[in-house]
């Protein structure tokens, strides 16, 4: 079948690929690709498996899944979209960009719905699926003719592929090949080594047996094949190898090997999205380890299990969501009370309630600083990128366990599926060093021996000579003797707290990104670096006086924040929860209510900090954050 | 089949156990060094350890110095513990240098073979000592002067479950007038691997008292069913023997009845006439019995041999035996009750 080719630009399009002059070849220093499907059909798993391949051959890269919010949506439905975006480029990529250059979509709907999120470049490529032209359902066949009208409004340019016809003379069921299909078409258009990618498929299909494979593999050549035989243009992304070994994965896999090599010995937690994988991924391996995952009862259930491992000296931490969060509060307020250290990770989703479950959003950070009745002082702290998803769990377990408390790690559901390389972490085994001193307790210390100074006491572990106490969440005195008196209940809140300070103490200012003072300082947490770091980049690119800084510590914030604020004319967060505009009808400067980080940093520094915000359900766009400080900068000054 | 020739077949036998034992504590020596060459580089960087401790994602976010002043309770590692460690080490490496002799015992003739088979083991249960304290002290738990680090010899009673999969296997030389098989009862668990050479007259079946249902038990003249010891997963126990000794093979993949289980290769062409060692006609008689019952072979016969065995003194032969049996003769049992 010939391919047709459907452009509404005036631009010259070759059809057929030209037999002598070849096809052409495009240079870009980095590009974007989607890969989308109904729910089902792979279109995650082809999305996966190109953007480790270009990982591996030295292609900076981040990933992102597109993942409806059904489990099950409806077949060819705008809103049932599922696959992959992949953005990778010569250089490092910290983000997911802008907008997307080429498109695999399996049916127009999917497609459309990509469009309507603004998703794709005035002049993106699309590999379209044309079974739907000859689908025996009349409907359908509707379907596809309006759809390529709208489509024609645009300025793609428009290849129908006849994936369905090549994939059955593979396999019976397409289903389960357009996307091993759709994969060697792209390894075709961007040079990928097949190698590589039979490797990827020998792994992602591990379990599945020779059959499988070599059924994959076949489904992967015959789309290279393909797109070799009827496409013109080819894309060229050099690569950088590197030979400094690196490891690719996602976040919610590096949060489960950051807790192996933390040498935490027990995972509770209760099944959620989009946290659920990392419990997936310590379930396979933890035993090797000597870990144990633990899938209690509910959400509860799992932190108490947590908090009593660590009580009796175990290292234990419970990951969750949002809505496991919440009703996780009134053990972690026990945890602080205990003094008991434990690490929680809270890999957000958008909320409230349930919320948007397989969305991202970073919209947690004041429930899990505050979300606990009672003062509860503990310690907040944002993983950035998927290394750090890694790295955060080693210095949590330490913080926790250094100040007998309750350590929460912020990650979302942008870092929980995204992918990106990282360098392969040197595992250390004093990473695995536990604080805890085994040694006899005298008889004369109490358990809360707190340091009048810091707060701090020794860790008591069930067994220790002379360690024996009765822990308990009521208020106590420093032996752990129920205590009501007012004397004792403002002593132990001061204890608790003073940890916090002398915490705060132990932290360094973060470091701007940037000039030291200017118009405009840019602050963010999480997982929106990337995005800010680049938009800042560009308007900096621009002349425009711009810089950046993201925050790591959330509770205790870092010192110094007061004194860098005050160089720079103005200051705005920008977050992926929501916030009020200024302009908004009935908003005025009292009632507005502002984004989260920026609410912490106001009550901190009492400098008049700004916020940009958004809660698409979505990374952010570094191209949206660089008309937001356009838009701040023709303000003027604020601080 | 000459001594030397036996014993080097055993060994080739227990090739597989052999390399793995040595290739943990290889492993666990290696572990060691790198933990001892990480605590003298503390020594030479200052806060080295506390940094380490911290994680990557600290660096430029937290002052190490600061926080470690502040953690007043969590001090260096002590000499004291260091040195502990570095015994352990030694014990491990002199583990790992022994040759094929460490897992060789001689039975001394006339000395109890559950004797000689503990003190190897409790000998070679250093290791485990060692590595367990290793262990604790890379996760910070070892204290200074606690029980946790004694590296004397570990008995095989004081093995953990994971320790006694990984146990170092023996091959046993001894007379057979010492070969007293219950001896051994108490060491068959986890992935034990024994193989007797033995010297000399012997009873014809001693070895059956060790059949259950997930110990392999082997007796052969030759190397029959040495391939299957090896690969034998689980307790596993071989007595290499005279031609004139039973032979046979109780295999816990074969079944689960004992018959499936247990294939008699040959049985003696005498039946015992004499005690050996201290173990009566009679034992030798039963244990005969107990070999054929197992494999499924009718009773009669056994009748027959016990009948032809003491056809006019009865089962009594020995001296021994004879005193024995005017013993109870002269006992009134009637009024026990």
């Amino acid at each position: 079948m010939a391919t047709k080719t459907r452009a509404a630009s005036k631009k010259k399009r070759r059809g057929k690929a030209a037999e002598k002059e070849g096809p052409e070849v495009i240079r870009v220093p980095e590009t974007t690709v989607e890969i989308v499907s109904d729910s089902g059909e792979g279109a995650q798993k082809c999305g996966q498996i190109f953007g480790a391949v270009c990982a591996k051959m030295g292609n900076g890269a981040w990933t992102v899944e597109i993942i409806p919010a059904e489990i099950q949506p409806p077949a060819r439905s705008k809103a049932g979209g599922s696959g992959n975006r992949i953005r990778f480029g010569t250089e490092e990529v910290t983000n997911w960009g802008d907008a997307t250059n080429l498109v695999v979509a399996f049916n127009e709907q999917v497609l459309l719905g990509r469009i309507e999120l603004g998703a794709l470049a005035e002049d993106a490529i699309v590999l379209l699926e044309n079974q739907w032209a000859t689908h025996p359902d009349e409907d359908i066949r509707k379907e596809w003719e309006e759809g390529l009208k709208e489509l024609s409004k645009h300025d793609y340019r428009i290849i129908e592929v006849p994936m369905e016809e090549e994939c059955l003379k593979i396999v019976d069921d397409t289903r389960r090949g357009k996307n091993m299909f759709a994969l060697g078409m792209l390894a075709w258009i961007y040079d990928r080594d097949q190698e590589l990618i039979r490797g990827q498929i020998a792994h992602q299909f591990r379990k599945k047996g020779e059959d499988i494979y070599q059924r994959n593999v076949e489904l992967m050549e015959a789309g290279y094949a393909w797109a070799q035989k009827n496409l013109d243009f080819r894309i060229e992304v050099p690569t950088v190898p590197s030979d400094v070994p690196k490891v690719v994965m996602n976040g919610n896999e590096a949060v489960g090997m950051g807790v192996i090599a933390a040498g935490m010995e027990l995972c509770s937690m209760y099944p959620i999205t989009p946290a659920t994988s990392a419990s997936h991924y310590l379930g396979d391996v933890f035993e090797r380890f000597g870990g144990v995952v633990h899938q209690a009862e509910d959400e509860i259930a799992a932190v108490g299990v947590a908090i009593g491992a660590s009580y009796s000296g175990k290292v234990a931490c419970t990951i969750t969501s949002g809505p496991g969060l919440s009703l996780k509060q009134e053990f972690l307020g026990l945890a602080v009370m205990l003094e008991v250290p434990l690490v929680v990770v809270d890999v957000q989703r958008g909320g409230p309630s349930t919320g948007l479950p397989t969305k991202a959003e970073q919209s947690d950070l004041l429930t899990a600083c505050f979300g606990q009745h009672g003062d509860a002082p503990h310690v907040v702290m944002a993983a950035a990128t998927i290394d750090e998803c890694f790295h955060s769990m080693i210095t949590a377990r330490r913080i926790a366990e250094a100040f007998k408390t309750v350590v929460i790690v912020l990650t979302d559901a942008n870092l929980a599926t995204g992918v990106q390389p990282f360098v392969r972490p040197q595992v250390d085994a004093r990473w695995q060093q536990a604080p805890i001193g085994l040694a006899p307790v005298p008889e004369d210390k109490p358990p809360y021996d707190w340091d009048p100074r810091t707060g701090l006491a020794q860790r008591r572990v069930p067994g220790q000579p002379g360690g024996m106490y009765t822990a308990t969440g009521l208020a106590h005195n420093e032996w752990s003797k129920v205590a009501y008196d007012p004397d004792s209940h403002q002593r132990g809140c001061q204890m608790r707290s003073r940890k916090m300070a002398v915490l705060q103490s132990t932290l360094k200012p973060p470091e701007i990104r940037g000039d030291d003072s200017g118009d405009l300082l840019v602050v963010g947490w999480g997982s929106t670096r990337g995005a800010i770091e680049e938009a800042v980049d560009r308007a900096r690119a621009e002349g425009l006086s711009v810089s950046s800084c993201h925050i790591t510590f959330l509770s205790p914030l870092p010192p110094g924040l007061k004194q860098m604020f005050s160089r720079f004319d103005r200051v705005m967060t920008v977050e992926i929860n929501y916030s009020d505009e200024p302009d908004d009808p009935y908003v005025t400067e009292e009632n507005r209510r502002r984004a989260q980080l920026c609410r912490l940093l106001r009550e901190a520094t009492l400098v008049d900090v700004d916020c940009w915000s958004r809660v698409p359900g979505q990374p952010l766009r570094p191209g949206k954050i660089l008309k937001a400080i356009k838009q701040r900068l023709e303000m003027g000054v604020q601080v | 089949m000459p001594s030397d020739s036996r014993i080097e077949t055993a060994l080739r036998a227990l090739g597989e156990p052999i390399e793995r034992y040595r290739s943990a504590v290889v492993t666990t020596v290696e572990e060691v060094r790198g933990f001892l060459s990480s605590h003298a580089r503390q020594e030479d960087t200052g806060d080295g350890t506390a940094t380490a401790r911290l994680g990557v994602f600290a660096a430029g976010r937290i002052d190490v110095e600061r926080f470690t002043s502040v953690l007043a309770d969590e001090a260096p590692e002590e000499p004291e513990r260091l040195r502990k460690v570095e015994q352990a080490y030694e014990i491990l490496r002199a583990i790992s240098a022994g040759g094929d002799s460490s897992f060789h015992v001689k039975v001394k003739s006339g000395t109890r073979l559950r004797d000689a088979v503990a003190a190897r083991w409790a000998e070679l249960g250093r290791g485990f000592a060692a590595a367990r304290l290793a262990g604790l002290a890379t996760v910070g738990k070892l204290s200074a002067n606690g029980a946790e680090g004694e590296l004397e010899p570990l008995g095989f009673e004081r093995w953990n479950p994971t320790e006694r999969q990984l146990a170092p296997p023996l091959v046993i030389e001894l007379e057979g007038a010492d070969l007293h098989a219950g001896d051994l009862a108490e060491f068959l668990d986890g992935n034990v691997k024994m193989v007797l050479v033995v010297n000399g007259e012997m009873a014809p079946a001693p070895l059956v008292r060790l059949i259950t249902p997930s110990t392999f038990v082997l007796q052969t003249a030759g190397a029959t069913g040495l391939d299957r010891f090896a690969a034998a997963q689980g307790p596993a126990v071989a007595a290499l023997v005279p031609a004139s000794a039973a032979q046979f093979i109780h295999d816990p993949a074969g079944g689960t009845s004992p018959g499936a289980r247990l294939e008699l290769i040959s049985l003696p062409a005498e039946t015992p006439k004499s005690a050996v060692g201290g173990t009566s006609v009679r034992q030798q008689l039963d244990e005969l019995e107990q070999l054929k019952t197992l494999a499924g072979e009718p009773r009669a016969e056994v009748a027959e041999a016990e009948a032809a065995a003491a056809p006019a003194a009865g089962p009594v032969a020995s001296k021994v035996d004879k005193l024995a049996a005017w013993l109870l003769s002269q006992a009134d049992l009637s009024n026990v009750g």
